[in-house]
């Protein structure tokens, strides 16, 4: 650890950039790019074979409650897969008008929070160790905040718009 | 690693540099200076991303009317600078101690905002832009005796939310950057925030257990 320390700081801040950039590079080749690729081929299947619009009927109820078009549900059921894939989706129905910007953003945080359900289960609850019969406990607390950041980023995030 | 940096840690001085890194850091994502006029305007997240040249009036090269992989590809590549400069940049921060000033500064108010000591409060940084350093970390604090049983229950349930928030959020949200109404730190730092709600919460659920399992002993 000392060692790294020291190895770390003889980088000046060019090439600690560079070193950044280079890892920014690799996240964006290996995960980033594949995901939103997966998501946009994805999308393309459900709005040519209208099951898009089954899928949007369906949640349209549940969606409105927090004030939401019933497509934002696409990006919360994509965002199970990849972040950056839900994420995209959000991005392309602001585009073509289908999500306000302050709904995005409104998303974004929920997006997140449930994005990582299975991924971060494998990585941190069971290499933690959490009690078994805590674990639980720790998903649905996240499912909650996620879903309740619907309100409460409504009435936050306009305050910083 | 584990067994003797707790100790060392506590005595390290908290170095100027890395709060001013902390300091820039936080201004830089905050998006309070991305309408700045003038030099001001360098310390802002967006701007220092820059912009792509339109080829058409009002569409950049992605162009418009495009469908399935090949318009999510062109999408995906204008995303690609966002990345690379938001990573450059958490390198630069790191490097010049801004996770290491958030680790002391964190370390004396950990147990009563937590309740775990501020032993863990190198585990909780490392947590931030790796979620297998962080569940790591605490597998091998617990294993040293260094946290309870409780206690790192309550640390899993401030990791698991958002896990891995630094490198996961410049990279899983950032296409959602060019189209959000606030700064590109304030979803951050409401996620950030839920992180210690969570933890809290469970915090109370282990209370909870415990009464419980009070009552039916008697």
């Amino acid at each position: 650890m000392e060692q790294a320390t020291t190895a770390a700081k003889k980088r000046n801040i060019f090439d600690s950039f560079q070193d950044g950039a280079r890892k920014g590079w690799n996240i964006f080749v290996k995960n980033v790019l594949p995901s939103i690729i997966m998501a946009y081929t994805f999308i393309y299947i459900l709005e040519t074979t209208g099951l898009m619009e089954v899928f949007s009927n369906i949640f349209s109820p549940v969606m409105g409650i927090f004030g939401l078009p019933p497509i934002s549900i696409v990006c919360l059921a994509t965002v199970f897969f990849s972040r950056a894939g839900g994420s995209a989706l959000a991005a392309s129905f602001v585009v073509d008008g289908s999500l306000t910007p302050m709904q995005a953003t409104i998303l974004l945080p929920t997006m997140f929070l449930i994005g990582g359900t299975i991924n971060q289960w494998v990585r941190v609850i069971s290499i933690c160790g959490t009690r078994p019969d805590r674990q639980k406990y720790i998903i649905l607390m996240t499912w909650v905040l996620a879903f309740l950041s619907l309100w409460i980023t409504s009435i936050i995030f306009p305050l910083f718009a | 690693m584990s067994e003797n940096k707790p100790d060392s840690q506590t005595k390290e001085k908290l170095s100027i540099v890395g709060v001013i890194m902390l300091i820039i850091a936080i201004l830089v994502f905050s998006g309070i200076f991305s309408d700045a006029e003038g030099p001001l305007q360098v310390v802002d997240f967006s701007n220092l991303q820059g912009a792509f040249g339109k080829i058409t009036e009002g569409s950049n090269f992605k162009g418009s009317g495009g469908t399935s992989a090949k318009e999510g590809f062109l999408f995906a590549l204008t995303l690609a600078p966002t990345v690379m400069v938001a990573m450059g940049l958490i390198q630069i921060f790191e490097n010049y101690g801004a996770l290491k000033a958030a680790e002391r500064l964190l370390t004396p108010i950990m147990k009563p905002i937590l309740g775990i000591p501020g032993q863990a409060s190198l585990a909780l940084v490392g947590s931030l832009s790796s979620s297998d350093a962080g569940s790591a970390m605490t597998r091998e604090l617990y294993d040293a005796g260094k946290l309870t049983e409780d206690e790192r229950d309550i640390f899993t349930a401030f990791q698991y939310s958002s896990s891995g928030i630094i490198v996961n959020y410049f990279s899983g949200a950032s296409p959602l950057f060019a189209v959000i109404t606030v700064g590109t730190g304030v979803p951050f730092v409401y996620l950030f925030v839920l992180k210690f709600v969570e933890a809290n919460l469970m915090r109370l659920i282990i209370k909870l257990q415990a009464k419980k399992a009070a009552k039916a002993a008697k």
